[in-house]
């Protein structure tokens, strides 16, 4: 079946790959695997297994190219899968290990204690906000992770993760509202200030 | 709209995604509202802060994994050959590649083993054909190192039997033209019956130096019991009957009258043929053992192929299964009643197989072959064997 075309950029590439040209899916691989990694990585707790994960995202969206008749966007439909992974895998890492929102938290109050005249510095900021997202229920986190990181439409993450735009609306504003509110607790937070003598 | 609901605005407002009425209301409200004023702008902050976070890199091998993933174990291989970017080798063509280097294969190991299995069974009988040339190739060339073994010793056997039997082969008459490879029975055949000369009588007394003579007594022509089964194997001398001529004539030189064919004379050089036996019976009355010869021989399978009246005596050249062979001297010496106290402890037979073998008289071996005696004789691949038996009155 022929790609529809939706004015996809990657619509030559993904005809050339479904045809069993190898070369043009290593180019998607190229092109996508950083942000296909993003996910994963934010998704997942660990860099190694995220990775891995990442990877076979990419193998599987090889193997199920044929299934893809160009209905939505390459991306749209590749991060449907990362997500859908991340979302797999963490659901079987809970089953074998439980994963305490505590140790996320100690993490972000470590990594991210804030200057308390609000002079933050750009590397502990960034720590504290990956910590952040880190700390949201999966459900948002993926939301926010398409929407604010991968700058998905409400409707492409509707697609994505098959839930309805207001869920969309919803998820990620309490996600929103629940990292600001994270960045304002570390920010109020007062590190000890050594008095010399 | 108070700063509650304001607040589940928030987001929706970043992201444009009010509806024109909403967000003329929200736009009052925070325009009034300092709190929800400065509430937005920090999550617009966040948000953009969000938006800047670094992108992963991922490592440098991450598509190699990926290939690998996707390709498995073998699909490096599978790809380097089956897919070059260009120039792709069918799949069908490589099926036909690997059948018929299987067909090859199989042809030649095929091969191999027959030739092996021709060497094991000139091992076992010298009635197989292999030259000694071929043999010696073998030995030299075969894949089998068992089978260049077996091809090897064969090699030896024939260039021995076939040195011993050329200088011999041509002299007629002479005691060892037994040794010299004797023409195949069909040749043989065409000749008539009636062209049969009869022969000249034989001496029917056992050699002095052969013990107390038993009543039946198979043994070899000439030589004597310690001389290689080849020597043993002797057909009767010169003079013998056209059975005896016949097979005493020389394989290197046979005549037209036996219609030989050049082919013919190659396969007497390449292979060895059964010679008739002698079996001597001592009777008082030759010819009731001759009557009892003449029933048994259709008995077993055989035929009479000729008589021949001697001296006070009688020779009946007959034709047996091999199989038979053994039955038949047995029931033979029966008919003579001699008791077996009379005899060596083993009636000794030549054998065309092994040279002489030993055939123990026990009663399983009678009652073998009283159940054989029931069995269709002739089979297909149950060579015949010649024997003359050789009646002559007691002295």
């Amino acid at each position: 079946m022929a790609i529809a075309s939706t004015g996809d950029p990657d619509s030559e590439l993904v005809r050339l790959a479904r045809e069993g040209d190898r070369s043009a899916f290593n180019a998607l691989v190229t092109k996508y695997r950083n942000r296909v990694l993003g996910i994963a990585a934010r998704m997942l707790s660990d860099r190694a297994e995220a990775e891995d994960l990442a990877q076979d995202v990419f193998v599987k969206a090889y193997r199920s190219l044929r299934d893809f008749h160009g209905n939505a966007l390459f991306t749209t439909w590749l991060y449907r899968i990362a997500a859908n992974s991340c979302l797999n895998h963490n659901q079987r890492l809970k089953r074998q290990r439980r994963f305490t929102e505590a140790a996320v938290d100690s993490e972000i109050a470590g990594d991210g204690a804030l200057d308390p005249h609000g002079l933050l510095e750009k590397k502990q900021l960034k720590a504290l906000l990956e910590g952040a997202i880190r700390s949201l229920s999966e459900e948002r986190r993926i939301v926010l992770i398409l929407r604010d990181i991968e700058g998905q439409t409400y409707e492409e993450i509707a697609e994505c993760l098959g839930i309805e735009l207001g869920t969309v609306r919803s998820r990620l504003h309490r996600a929103r509202a629940e990292v600001q509110a994270i960045i304002r607790a570390s920010a109020a937070t007062p590190k000890p200030i050594s008095v010399a003598s | 709209m108070n700063c509650n609901e304001a607040k589940e605005l928030y987001s929706d407002y970043l992201d444009r995604r009010l509806t024109p009425f909403q967000n003329v209301l929200f736009r009052e409200h925070v325009d009034g509202c300092a709190a929800c004023r400065q509430d937005v702008a920090n999550l617009q902050r966040t948000v953009d802060l969000i938006g800047s976070l670094d992108e992963i890199e991922a490592a440098p091998d991450f598509l190699a994994g990926v290939e690998r993933k996707i390709d498995g174990r073998w699909g490096r291989l599978r790809r380097a050959l089956f897919e070059p970017l260009k120039i792709k080798i069918p799949l069908e063509a490589a099926a036909l590649l690997l059948v018929g280097s299987l067909a090859v294969l199989v042809y030649h190991r095929s091969s191999d083993q027959e030739y092996a299995l021709v060497a094991r069974m000139e091992q076992q009988s010298p009635r197989a054909t292999v030259s000694p040339e071929m043999a010696e190739k073998k030995a030299e060339t075969h894949t089998d190192r068992e089978a260049r073994q077996g091809y090897a010793e064969l090699s030896r056997e024939r260039l021995e039997k076939k040195s011993e039997a050329e200088p011999r082969s041509p002299a007629k008459g002479d005691s060892l033209s037994a040794q010299a490879p004797n023409p195949p029975l069909d040749m043989i055949a065409p000749e008539p019956p009636a062209a049969i000369a009869p022969a000249p009588p034989r001496p029917a007394t056992p050699p002095a130096s052969q013990p107390a003579a038993p009543p039946v007594t198979a043994k070899p022509a000439s030589p004597p019991a310690s001389s290689p089964p080849a020597a043993r194997m002797a057909p009767p001398a010169a003079g013998d009957g056209a059975l005896g001529r016949a097979l005493q004539a020389p394989a290197a030189k046979p005549s037209a009258s036996m219609g030989t064919t050049l082919e013919q004379s190659k396969r007497v050089e390449t292979r060895i043929f059964p010679v008739p036996q002698i079996i001597e019976v001592a009777a008082d009355q030759p010819e009731p053992v001759g009557n009892r010869v003449r029933s048994l021989v259709p008995e077993m399978g055989g035929k009479i192929l000729n008589e021949t009246a001697t001296e006070g005596g009688l020779t009946i050249s007959i034709e047996l299964p091999e199989s038979r062979q053994t039955e038949f001297a047995t029931a033979l010496e029966k008919e003579t009643g001699a008791a077996p106290a009379e005899r060596p402890d083993a009636f000794k037979m030549p054998d065309l197989l092994s040279g002489e073998r030993s055939v123990a008289r026990s009663r399983s071996t009678e009652e073998t072959s009283l159940q054989k005696g029931t069995e269709p004789a002739e089979k297909q691949d149950d060579p015949v064997v010649t024997f003359e038996v050789r009646i002559q009155p007691k002295k």
